[in-house]
């Protein structure tokens, strides 16, 4: 039966897609039902798959459960098969993946309401759907491939929606273009699993390449860099997280769908999958976990003084993605899923939140316009406190949990210094996410004055899904923890699930369980994670002002410019995000440019040249043969004659050889 | 002659009753397009499961050995059924606004694919001309269907005398053949050949003549460089649904004999024709590619590719004769996708000129992924797919050419660089097509035709297979695999 509900899963939005496309434009703005209703489904579906992977029913058992679909690729030694792989692993992606996705629909019923493109942005929304869902149900590297590409076109489509927007064009140019980078490392580290061990199944080139004694032509550490490549190009990691926040200027559904809570998860799902050979690869996971915990701090300081409120967001979200790598490159591979999970869904809700006020303050992007909408828009305002709280890891909110986790791992796994910086970045997380809450819903309005009077809450069918989303912010990070640490000294619900996948790669990296100890080093972090989570809430407050309940501090623009003024090169390298877009323009527009227009110059004087030569030649020969063809059959009779007398000659010649 | 017989050339049979069905529903109540169709279709249905139902049975001969019923013809004979049908479904939409009848096209298209059956079934000398007569015969009198048509009737006739000329050449060549090996048989002829190869026969001059003249013949046949002087007159002369079908059914039909004489019975001596056959393939892909850059009518542009396109199934041969069987396999799979890419293009384009006077010039498809989108798109698919692009099947086919001809090695091996020059070569000139749909303003603004549900049909099917054999190549590999095993395992 699963052989048949899994390929169905992939088809209904696959369905949605082709139908929206070809006739959505008829149906004005009945083209949601079609695209919501199959992901609907979808989720009905995944949801049941999901519930018989992780309670290891008949047939995925501990291994998972592997369908073939057909074979694709028959052609001798060169054998792809398309089929689908549904593991725990798989099983958690498509929790996040499916609900999100499904609440994403649903809220842009009502956010894209009035957009002309209303058909065209289903379609683009499913067919994303298709792609992701494809990325972590194959088996196969190059089907995974071909959702990797898939999933960074439907990006492509969505961040450019609004196409007459130059700035939203050239975004999407962007992401595209810095991608590639990533994919092209990608396609060179499958082409090297492909060398080592013949085959691109996952599972069958992990357990080649990781095999003892195993002579392989390209030693495991480069393919696991390469494949790191893809994931950092994906993932938006430093140096390839430019793209990222300039994708904002898509509609804010596609920012929290694909930008926040699936597709920049795909290189944590990469390298998550594809553990063994990170942990074979010896100091290639000190590269992940470098990169992962620099992103982070680099990000998160950068968020800490943006104004418009959806890069927040998106520098937070670099941040957050930083520190999953982090945790995969200090060996704790459960803990960046758990993280991913939870993550998912608290950044998926702060995103629709902020799409929301958005929506309320007539299309105002900049915070230092806004202030007080705490009592006009109550829901988004509830939804996005939730979400902030869960995101500074406030016990016993989502995030605690997960983040506590990934720097807990980091210590005890030795990595020490990436525990501080983690714990630096933690401060800044919870003072970057009040700063947000201070700004926007808090303190005296600053909105204009002619978009005053009319703010108002969003449709229920765009809250509905903030509180949907609200739920999991919450609780996830205790139930998927239940009943291991911090609450007791069982196994958590996640890490008994995910113990299978990592199995092999933990082996490998030859790490101990150490148990918990709630009165002993575990119970010092876990106080240290707490006490520097509420330190940047504080700060925040005092900074930007609070009311909550009966607590009531006024915002102190005063301070805020004095300590400013105290570290001002700080200061102007986090507003100006440390210079990397200045920094890309001189390398690709200024050098680039004149590197290109020598490249110009030589390839129209020289290669053009030759080539158009070649082309003149060949016009010219094939006018020539055109004149054979004289259209008298006298002619024609006498050059296969002429031919005859050939053939004849040159059969004579092979008989007397 | 008796019962068994019968029952093994059943599908041949239903071919001719379906042809002879045509002809009394056309007596019995002339002149209703409908029923004539309706009939064709139920009896070339008739024959596909007639085929199929004998197919299953175990390979056997008959008529004392001349019949040969093996994998090979069951794929061979559903393949011609699957050509015909589409070129009946695709012809009214042409035919009727030009006043030409629907029956009598359907009736003699329906008896030149009896001769291919033949064809593909013949394991002798003898009746492998037959067919071939059987299956060109009908093709001059298409060719010259549009009476009222000067062009036409002047393609029809120069096809007629060179054909005729080039089936003399043939039935000469088989002459020689027989008189040198003494039997018409195959299995007699591939015996003898193989004392030759073993030296206890000599190669003797007779027989290199033989081997010229038969070479000959058929290279006229597939409209091979240097025999290929026909093609383009006829090919431009007839009413486009007979160019469609010129284009694929002969060209199929001609490479069964191919495989029935040169592989079966001359296949011993593969090593002595591969020289031969490799210079044909080489000069038949690159002229016929070069020659169809400057046409800028598609019908002509379609006619010089198809030259192009017989030089890459020839290098299925040629790697065959080189040592790899998977090149037969690559031909046959390369005869069914280039079929139904090829028909389907020739549907497009008889589907525009269901108004009058429309030509098949460059600028008719000016505008067309506009004017008229499914065409468009379909069109594209077509030409993506003959250019060789992922994932039609004209990638894949092209693919298992490629690779079979590069695991041969030597001179075969560079004939799979040639091939892969040419179809980028060829790129040029079917996306040019491609670049007049979508970037062209229409020429005129007319509005769009409507097309009939047959035509619909057609190219749904033609479509569909144009995908399914790309995406899931398994579903055609099984029978081909089969196919190929009988041949060289006869051979």
């Amino acid at each position: 039966m699963f052989g048949f509900l899994v390929p169905v899963i992939i088809g209904l939005p696959l369905f949605g897609f082709l139908f929206t496309a070809l006739v959505g434009r008829r149906l004005g703005k009945q083209a949601y039902i079609v695209p919501v209703g199959a992901v609907g489904i979808a989720w009905l579906i995944g949801m049941w798959v999901v519930f018989n992977a992780l309670t290891g029913a008949e047939p995925f058992g501990e291994g998972g459960f592997a369908t073939r679909l057909y074979s694709w690729i028959p052609a001798g030694a060169f054998h792809v098969d398309v089929g689908f792989l549904v593991d725990n692993l798989t099983a958690c992606l498509l929790i996040v993946v499916l609900t999100i996705g499904f609440l994403v629909h649903v809220y842009s019923i009502g956010y894209m309401d009035h957009d002309p493109g209303y058909w065209r942005f289903f379609a683009y929304l499913n067919l994303f759907m298709v792609s992701m869902l494809l990325l972590v149900l194959a088996d196969s590297f190059l089907v995974v491939f071909v959702a990797w590409e898939l999933v960074g076109l439907s990006s492509y489509l969505l961040i450019g929606f609004w196409k007459h927007k130059p700035s939203a064009a050239l975004a999407a140019k962007k992401a595209f273009i810095v991608n590639r980078v990533g994919d092209v490392g990608f396609a060179l580290g499958i082409m090297a699993i492909f060398v080592d061990t013949g085959t691109l199944n996952i599972q069958e080139s992990m357990t080649r390449l990781t095999a003892e004694g195993a002579a392989l032509p390209i030693p495991v550490w480069v393919v696991a860099l390469l494949v790191f490549a893809g994931a950092m190009g994906k993932s938006a990691q430093f140096p390839l997280h430019v793209w990222l926040p300039d994708a904002m200027e898509g509609p804010t559904p596609v920012s929290a769908l694909i930008h926040a809570a699936t597709m920049v998860n795909a290189g944590v799902y990469l390298v998550a999958r594809t553990n063994p050979i990170f942990a074979a690869g010896g100091d290639a996971m000190v590269v992940v976990a470098a990169i992962g915990i620099f992103t982070a701090i680099l990000a998160a300081s950068i968020a800490m003084t943006q104004t418009d409120i959806k890069r927040v967001l998106a520098y937070s979200t670099l941040s957050q993605l930083g520190y999953m790598f982090a945790s995969l490159g200090v060996g704790a591979f459960t803990a960046a899923i758990f993280h991913l999970m939870t993550h998912g869904f608290f950044k998926g809700l702060l995103f629709l939140g902020s799409g929301s006020v958005i929506h309320a303050v007539h299309e105002e992007q900049d915070m230092r316009r806004m202030g007080g909408l705490a009592s006009k828009i109550p829901h988004t305002y509830r939804t996005m406190l939730i979400g902030s709280i869960a995101i500074a890891g406030i016990p016993p909110l989502a995030g605690f949990f997960s983040k506590d986790e990934i720097l807990g791992e980091a210590f005890k796994n030795g990595f020490q210094w990436v525990w501080l910086i983690g714990i630096v970045v933690a401060v800044m997380t919870a003072f970057y996410m009040f700063r947000l809450i201070g700004l926007t819903f808090w303190g005296e309005s600053r909105v204009d004055p002619a978009v005053e009077p009319h703010i108002h809450e969003s449709p229920s069918v765009m809250t509905t899904p903030l509180w949907l989303l609200a739920i999991p912010s919450i609780v996830l990070g205790l139930v998927l923890s239940w009943p291991g640490p911090p609450l007791g000294t069982g196994t958590g619900l996640l890490a008994g699930w995910l113990a299978p996948v990592f199995e092999h790669g933990h082996e490998l990296l030859g790490r101990a369980e150490t148990p918990f100890q709630l009165f002993g080093i575990d119970g010092g972090l876990l106080l240290v994670s707490i006490v520097v989570a509420v330190l940047g809430m504080v700060t925040a407050w005092r900074l930007f002002g609070a009311s909550l309940g009966g607590l009531r501090w006024r915002p102190d623009p005063e301070r805020v410019r004095s300590l400013t003024a105290r570290v001002p090169f700080l200061y102007r390298a986090s507003l100006n995000k440390w210079w990397f877009d200045d920094l890309n323009h001189l390398i690709f527009i200024v050098v680039g440019g004149r590197v290109g227009a020598f490249a110009w110059w030589f390839d129209r004087r020289v290669v053009d040249d030759t080539v158009n030569d070649i082309a003149a030649t060949t016009v010219d020969a094939g006018k020539n043969l055109r004149r054979v063809q004289t259209g008298r059959v006298q002619n024609y009779a006498l050059g296969i004659a002429l031919g005859l007398i050939v053939m004849a000659g040159s059969f004579l010649v092979l008989a007397a050889r | 002659m008796n019962g068994s017989d019968v029952i093994i050339i059943a599908p041949l049979i239903a071919a001719i009753a379906t042809a002879i069905a045509i002809l009394v529903v056309d007596i019995v109540v002339p002149g209703r397009t409908n029923a004539v169709i309706a009939t064709a279709l139920i009896g070339l249905g008739v024959t596909a499961v007639v085929t199929l139902t004998v197919g299953s049975m175990p390979p056997t001969t008959a008529y004392g050995g001349a019949y040969k019923l093996d994998a090979l013809t069951t794929f061979l004979d559903l393949l011609f059924v699957a050509v015909i049908a589409m070129t009946i479904v695709f012809a009214p939409d042409y035919l009727a606004p030009r006043r030409l009848p629907v029956a009598e096209f359907a009736t003699v298209l329906v008896f030149a694919m009896s001769g291919a059956m033949l064809i593909s079934a013949s394991v002798d000398l003898l009746l492998l001309f037959l067919g071939l007569e059987l299956m060109v015969l009908p093709g001059y009198l298409l060719a010259g269907y549009h009476k009222s048509d000067s062009y036409s009737t002047e393609g029809a006739i120069k096809y007629f005398l060179l054909g005729s000329f080039s089936s003399a050449i043939f039935l000469f060549g088989l002459a020689f053949v027989w008189g040198l090996t003494g039997s018409t048989r195959v299995a007699d002829v591939a015996s003898v050949l193989t004392q030759v190869v073993n030296h206890t026969l000599p190669f003797s001059p007779g027989l290199a003549m033989g081997f010229a003249f038969l070479t000959t013949g058929v290279a006229f046949k597939i409209a091979a460089v240097p025999f290929h002087y026909w093609t383009p007159d006829a090919y431009q002369g007839s009413p486009t649904p007979v160019t469609g079908y010129l284009s694929v059914g002969p060209k199929v039909g001609a490479f069964a004999l191919i495989l029935r004489l040169f592989v079966e019975a001359l296949g011993p001596m593969k090593a002595e024709w591969l020289p031969v056959v490799i210079v044909l393939a080489a000069t038949t892909m690159t002229l016929g590619n070069l020659v169809a850059l400057t046409q800028d009518n598609v019908k002509r542009m379609l006619a010089y590719s198809s030259i192009a396109h017989t030089g890459y199934m020839l290098v299925g041969l040629a790697a065959y004769a080189g040592g790899q069987p998977q090149g037969l396999e690559g031909l046959l799979f390369y005869g069914a996708a280039y079929s139904f890419m090829n028909l389907g293009a020739f549907a497009v384009i008889a589907a525009l000129q269901k108004r009058a006077g429309v030509t098949s010039q460059l600028a008719t498809f000016a505008g067309l992924g506009r004017k008229e989108p499914w065409l468009g798109v379909l069109m594209t698919l077509f030409l993506l797919s003959l250019t060789g692009i992922p994932p039609t099947a004209g990638f894949f086919a092209k693919a298992v050419i490629i690779l079979a001809a590069v695991q041969a090695g030597g001179w075969v091996a560079f004939l799979a660089v040639l091939l892969v020059v040419n179809a980028a070569a060829a790129a040029f000139y079917y996306l040019r097509v491609v670049v007049y749909m979508y970037m062209r303003d229409p020429a005129s603004d007319a509005p769009p035709l409507r097309h009939g549900r047959l035509m619909w049909g057609g190219l749904t099917a033609a479509t569909a297979a144009t995908i399914l054999f790309g995406l899931f190549p398994g579903l055609l590999l099984g029978m081909i695999s089969a196919a190929a095993g009988a041949l060289t395992a006869a051979g």
